[in-house]
């Protein structure tokens, strides 16, 4: 180092005072590493009652990851957050006893990744001897990777992309918006404040341990002992529909589609696994196209095929629904309860 | 590599604090290498470009300082063409065969003159003109050729200044380069302090009234009166910003490491009239047509009609030079028209404001001369923005259709428009408060944890309110 005594005084001051002013920095900088608030660096056996919305895709990989050799998953539902009425708790009771079942979605999921995940699930050797695959006009519409904003970004053993990227968007999050404050106030008083919104988490989500399901407890649970006052309440998230006359979706049968859903049904014929398709209720009159519907049914086979989309039993009652984008458990299991006795719909 | 990103702080982290650890004489090679490295970073293979006019102008400037007469000026045009030829080259050839097809569709006739395309390099406008700077002062003997190859291409590609300016001049920065730099406390926190203060202006002013700007600009057929107003108001602003912000983060990076660059904002729309707002803008640029190109044309020594031509001349290639577009020559031409126009009637008009009986008189005419100043300008950069001659027309018919207020830009409810106001009220508080003195005189004054605070609040600002949609530097297209 070629630095003259009066260079290297005039370096310690620097240094000292450059420690002072960075020292407040260097703690929040630190405080993302060591509180970890979207659960993205250390490992967890739990990610339930987190205050801040976690990324489901890379908390049902990584818990896939870290758990695939003491539960020997075998069984999987894969699809978007719709897939939160579906419970693999209660698809156990439909498949047989050697079933280890994990739902693996991810929110916003499209066909990329899920066609990812049945990739990764036969890379790493395991079985897929039945799975529960939900396809709507989203998950059908995005077949390339989107990924924007770290709520939807992908697990980057999903996406095959350098680690920095995946966990860049999330060091950003923590300080925009003085997104870092909300989360320390909460961390220190646990008192989820009105100026929390949009930044933390009000609900009470839970993950169940072994099979991976998302649960709004204490949404499901208002909605189910006082669903007046509850849906009441929410009266504002159902836009108004009209029930008498159905529309349909656009077509998603183009090649990139079909290339990941080809992708998919060959790894299914190499495992032989048993592989329903379920074109999940909608609040919307929206029902799939028929061409899209035509394209699946060609690919996985017209009685592995169900649609309940468009107007139907479970799309007209408001109290199927959390609110227009998400149905409950009791319509997935209604569902799981037809289709596992019932050829294609 | 953007100056408003992950990489460039990792970089600058990594550069400077080796730059002290390496002895003098090597210090020029680091230089250079990270300048190269920064330079690669955008298109690898047009370094070998930026190394011929290097190479160009190294050996023409001792052509030039060997020779005398006829001889001299040619060692100087070769270099001039060179460097304008890659200009013209990769900037204006397609502006050229569009204005040639053009000419031959109003004949009637067809031609068909192939399209170049290729990206444009880099800060090519920037350094081209400062190599250009360096052998027109060979010419007039200002400036002795310089020997030493590795400090000429340094003078070149000197990295804070390599892709947007301060375009320098040789007599400022070659001298430095054999300055013994010792790390001195003073230089490397007013460097850091400036870049903090500059990246402020880019991310959280700048970017942020970009997210309304562009919807103005970039749809100009769905807006109209209030929208192209508060637009280009807006614009104003943002461009001030992010110029001014990027420039802070070059001189401050240089100063970090002890190099002295020139100023290149001087509170601007503290002017009082256009002509004083074009000494206190982009001055790198303007000082380099005036030197350059207003001087030698006679500048004002000549009579007054000849001067009005000068003007019009080097404001029309100003505007040239911000690009390939007949918008860009026109805002120019604009810019021009004001001085032109203000010659005549600022007197008057003093005249006349000073003979009315107005309370705080001299206060009241250096603001409403401010506020036309700055109109006058942010008109100007309505035909700055405009995409095209079409989109200017679209603007400015919208401009004078007042049969529809409604203001139909996306504000993200109220919360876009006014945190761009918010944000933009921030930075002219704090620049008020320099214009003032107060910054050095309460601010230097205060304790040093009083200092830290106010850092912090600056530093936190930066990345909660910082809008890191990784919008480039606007002269970067330049």
């Amino acid at each position: 180092m070629y630095m003259n005594q009066e260079e290297k005084i005039e370096l310690k001051k620097i240094t000292r005072r450059l420690s002072a002013v960075l020292l407040l920095p260097v703690l929040l900088i630190a405080s993302f590493f060591v509180l970890d608030p979207f659960h993205i660096i250390w490992k967890y056996d739990n990610y339930s009652y987190s205050p801040v919305v976690l990324n489901r895709d890379y908390v049902s990989t990584q818990y896939y990851l870290d758990h695939r050799d003491i539960y020997k998953y075998n069984s999987f539902i894969l699809g978007n957050s719709k897939t939160l009425g579906f419970r693999a708790t209660d698809w156990k009771k439909f498949l047989d006893a050697e079933s280890h079942v994990y739902h693996f979605d991810a929110s916003g999921e499209g066909l990329y990744g899920i066609e990812a995940k049945v990739r990764l699930i036969d890379r790493m050797g395991d079985s897929l001897k039945h799975v529960l695959v939900l396809l709507d006009e989203s998950s059908l519409y995005y077949p390339e990777e989107t990924g924007d904003g770290h709520i939807f970004i992908k697990h980057p053993v999903l996406s095959e992309r350098p680690a920095y990227e995946f966990y860049l968007p999330f060091f950003k999050v923590y300080f925009q918006k003085f997104f870092f404050l909300k989360y320390l106030d909460m961390k220190i008083f646990g008192q989820y404040r009105p100026y929390m919104k949009g930044f933390l988490e009000s609900r009470k989500v839970v993950y169940t341990e072994n099979e991976g399901d998302l649960i709004l407890e204490d949404i499901e649970h208002m909605a189910a002992t006082n669903p007046d006052s509850f849906y009441t309440a929410r009266a504002s998230v159902f836009f108004p529909r009209n029930l008498e006359k159905e529309d349909t979706t656009g077509t998603f049968n183009g090649t990139a589609q079909k290339m990941k859903l080809i992708s998919m049904r060959n790894i299914f014929r190499k495992q032989g696994t048993d592989v329903k398709i379920v074109i999940p209720p909608v609040y919307e009159p929206r029902r799939l196209h028929p061409d899209t519907r035509r394209m699946l049914d060609t690919i996985f086979g017209k009685e592995n095929v169900y649609d309940y989309s468009g107007i139907s039993e479970y799309s007209k009652d408001i109290h199927n629904f959390y609110e227009s984008a998400h149905f409950r458990p009791n319509v997935g299991d209604s569902i799981m309860k037809e289709i596992y006795t019932l050829p294609g719909k | 590599m953007l100056f408003n990103s992950l990489h460039f702080i990792a970089f600058f982290l990594v550069v400077t604090p080796v730059f002290y650890l390496l002895a003098h004489k090597f210090r020029w090679i680091w230089l250079l290498m990270a300048s190269c490295y920064l330079y690669m970073a955008f298109i690898p293979e047009y370094i070998l470009i930026l190394g011929g006019t290097i190479v160009v102008d190294y050996f023409a400037a001792f052509w030039i300082a060997r020779t005398e007469g006829r001889q001299r000026k040619l060692a100087l045009a070769t270099s001039i063409v060179a460097n304008v030829g890659i200009l013209a080259v990769f900037k204006y050839y397609n502006f050229m065969v569009d204005n040639i097809h053009g000419i031959f569709d109003i004949m009637g006739t067809q031609v068909d003159i192939p399209y170049f395309n290729m990206i444009l390099p880099i800060g090519l406008s920037f350094h081209t003109f400062q190599a250009m700077s360096y052998t027109i002062e060979v010419y007039y003997g200002r400036q002795k050729p310089e020997k030493h190859f590795g400090l000429y291409s340094l003078y070149v590609m000197f990295y804070p200044q390599l892709v947007a300016g301060p375009i320098e001049r040789p007599q400022n920065i070659l001298p430095q380069f054999y300055e013994v730099k010792k790390i001195n406390y003073k230089n490397v926190v007013s460097g850091l302090r400036l870049m903090a203060w500059g990246m402020f202006k880019k991310v959280v002013v700048a970017d942020r009234i970009e997210l309304i700007t562009s919807q103005v600009f970039n749809h100009p057929e769905d807006h109209n009166n209030w929208a192209v107003i508060i637009g280009s108001i807006l614009f104003t602003f943002q461009l001030y910003c992010d110029f001014s912000g990027y420039s802070d983060i070059a001189i401050g990076a240089a100063r970090v490491m002890g190099y002295k660059l020139m100023l290149n904002f001087n509170l601007p729309f503290y002017a009082t009239s256009v002509k004083e707002f074009w000494n206190k803008w982009h001055i790198s640029l303007n000082t380099w047509f005036r030197d350059y190109v207003y001087f030698p044309m006679g500048g004002g020594r000549v009579a007054v009609p000849r001067q009005f031509f000068n003007i019009f001349v080097v404001f029309a290639l100003s505007g040239l030079w911000h690009g390939s577009n007949w918008t860009l020559v026109l805002m120019g031409v604009i810019n021009a028209f004001y001085i032109i126009v203000g010659y005549f009637t600022r007197p008057r008009i003093e005249k006349f404001l000073n003979a009315l009986p107005i309370p705080y008189k001299q206060d009241v005419l250096t603001v409403y001369f401010r506020i036309m100043t700055f109109l006058c300008f942010a008109f100007s950069l309505i035909i700055f923005r405009s995409n095209s001659m079409h989109d200017l027309f679209l603007l400015l018919e919208g401009l004078t259709d007042w049969s529809d207020t409604t203001i139909h830009l996306k504000f993200d409810g109220y919360s876009g428009i006014w945190s761009a106001v918010l944000a933009i009220l921030a930075m002219e508080t704090m620049q008020y408060i320099y214009y003032r003195g107060w910054y050095h005189s309460w601010f230097f004054r205060q304790s040093f944890w009083v200092r830290v605070i106010c850092y912090n609040i600056l530093l936190l600002s930066i990345v909660s309110f910082g809008v890191f949609e990784v919008f480039p530097f606007y002269y970067f297209q330049f």
